[in-house]
């Protein structure tokens, strides 16, 4: 009873992070994806490559100042100190997904609304919501799965009261009593929900992990 | 077309996913820099104080660095050469028109989406286990001498659970590559009589080019952090056997506490001059060279009139 329990809120903190980090993320990239793809700049091209580049940096570069002020700041363990991270860990994922969805908007839908003499409320409200909703519901589902198996930071950033199932298992690396029965159980129930949400955004996979490179 | 007004909302909209990223960019990384020129240890409280290149001295003569390094190196390459090829092949089997494609494919991409500490700990008990696992069992099967894989060959071990999280990854883009390639051209090549090696090599693999370019950048990036598979498996042991860069890192600061030797470490690791080797250069604009313009080859940008590379590459 005590397992199942314990079980249940590693699983409740897995889905915590990995939805709120990713509704924080889309709170802060869709306005700038969307200015980007609407009004595009001499920068925008160069700002994107920043924001991938800064990927490219290896997170053990940053592990001991945030670890330390995360520590100061008593967010060790804590599930909105992993769910800001792994937001600004996945930001650029974010921003380049939407961005790549919200180009394939036709603009001259937009002009033809202004024509009509739509505001840029009714303009956002009535023709690009609607058209931008698919883009931002598969950024979601992948940045979801990502932030799921995420597996860096949440082993280092929780112990026990915020972690989630990936640190939960890596608790299982030595072995004891019943061990192959539960492992199984837990590992099943880990990769269940992932797996099934995998299948079905197979290509915005594609999509989203290669930058838009690949579709 | 864009009025002032509308300029100033759009830069308000960029401006907080910029100054987010250059936080998170800049101001650890300074601080890194920082703690790598004192000496801080966290049992030694207040006794902080600016050492110079100590750090780096004692972190680059000491051996565990080289073999981490080496191990680092030797992961991506390994894992990369196994899934690029393996990827190749995998994805022109799946491509093939077969009764039940869906699943198969289906479970070829599944296990990218197991979390890292299961998978690993899934290889470590069950199939690499000396005792109970199922290469263990085959051995004794056949009469032979069960094999002790982390502890023989951890490296290597550890190569095999990453790159069969990775595989599946490197199919599925090559697939999604593969299925665009134009079914007329090859079935041309073939009436001319171009055997299935040369329209391999002169059709499919340039095709694909771009694709695998693609794969190589991002599993690097990847698998240059690769720690969660070492921390349940072999905890980077024996020795320095199987610890790379990152592990060593974290190792150095979250288990014996030396933040100063560890943030001169974690310098090093983000030193970009020793990703050259396997990356293109990022994309600095004062680089023209040819690894620059493989960078923007492979992720084209397509912003309004900025582009001058692709014209004619817009879907119309």
């Amino acid at each position: 009873m005590q397992e199942r329990s314990n079980y249940f809120r590693h699983f409740m903190n897995s889905v915590v992070i990995s939805i709120g980090s990713t509704l924080l993320g889309l709170l802060v990239a869709v306005p700038a994806a969307w200015s980007m793809a609407f009004q595009p700049t001499r920068r925008t091209k160069d700002l994107l490559m920043w924001m991938l580049s800064t990927k490219m940096m290896p997170a053990v570069g940053v592990l001991i100042p945030i670890y330390i002020l995360f520590q100061r700041a008593g967010l060790l363990d804590n599930r909105f100190g992993v769910m800001v991270v792994l937001m600004l860990m996945n930001l650029p994922i974010i921003v380049w997904m939407l961005y790549t969805y919200f180009r394939e908007i036709p603009g001259e839908i937009l002009e033809a609304a202004r024509m009509d003499g739509a505001g840029l409320w009714n303009e956002i409200r009535h023709v690009l919501t609607p058209m931008a909703v698919p883009g931002i519901a598969s950024t979601m589902l992948l940045n979801i799965i990502l932030a799921w198996n995420e597996a860096f930071w949440t082993l280092n950033l929780t112990a026990s009261k915020a972690a989630p199932l990936t640190a939960f298992i890596a608790s299982y690396s030595s072995p004891e009593g019943l061990f192959y029965a539960k492992l199984s159980a837990a590992s099943t129930m880990a990769i269940a929900p992932i797996l099934v949400m995998g299948w079905f955004s197979q290509k915005q996979l594609v999509r989203g992990l290669t930058f838009g490179a690949v579709k | 077309m864009a009025t002032a007004h509308q300029r100033t909302l759009a830069r308000f909209m960029v401006a907080p996913s910029v100054v987010l990223l250059l936080l998170w960019m800049i101001v650890p990384l300074a601080m890194t820099l920082w703690f790598s020129f004192q000496r801080y240890n966290l049992l030694m409280p207040g006794m902080e104080e600016f050492i110079g290149l100590s750090n780096y001295r004692y972190f680059l003569t000491d051996p565990g660095f080289w073999t981490a390094l080496t191990n680092t190196l030797l992961m991506v390459a390994g894992i990369l050469l196994i899934s690029v090829v393996g990827g190749v092949g995998l994805a022109m089997l799946i491509d093939q028109p077969i009764f039940g494609q869906g699943i198969v494919r289906l479970l070829v991409l599944a296990p990218f989406f197991v979390m890292p500490t299961v998978s690993a700990l899934i290889w470590k008990n069950m199939f690499m286990n000396p005792e109970n696992g199922l290469f263990a069992s085959l051995a004794r099967a056949v009469g032979a001498q069960p094999i002790d894989f982390l502890g023989q060959y951890p490296l290597l071990s550890i190569i095999v659970i990453v790159a069969w999280q990775w595989l599946p990854f490197a199919t599925l883009i090559l697939l999604t590559s593969l299925q665009s390639l134009d079914s007329e051209q090859v079935e041309a090549a073939e009436m001319d009589g171009a055997s299935a090696w040369a329209r391999f090599t002169h059709l499919t693999l340039p095709h694909m080019s771009r694709a695998i370019t693609v794969v190589i950048l991002i599993e690097t990036i990847f698998l240059l952090s690769v720690f969660a598979e070492i921390l349940v498996t072999t905890n980077g042991g024996p020795g320095y056997q199987s610890t790379n860069l990152t592990y060593l890192v974290y190792s150095q600061a979250l288990l014996q506490f030396d933040v100063g030797g560890a943030s001169a470490g974690g310098i090093v690791a983000v030193d970009p001059r020793q990703h050259r080797g396997a990356l293109p250069d990022a994309p600095d604009r004062q680089d023209a060279g040819l690894r620059g313009r493989t960078w923007h080859a492979a992720f084209p940008i397509r912003a309004n009139g900025s582009s001058p590379s692709s014209p004619g590459r817009r879907p119309c």
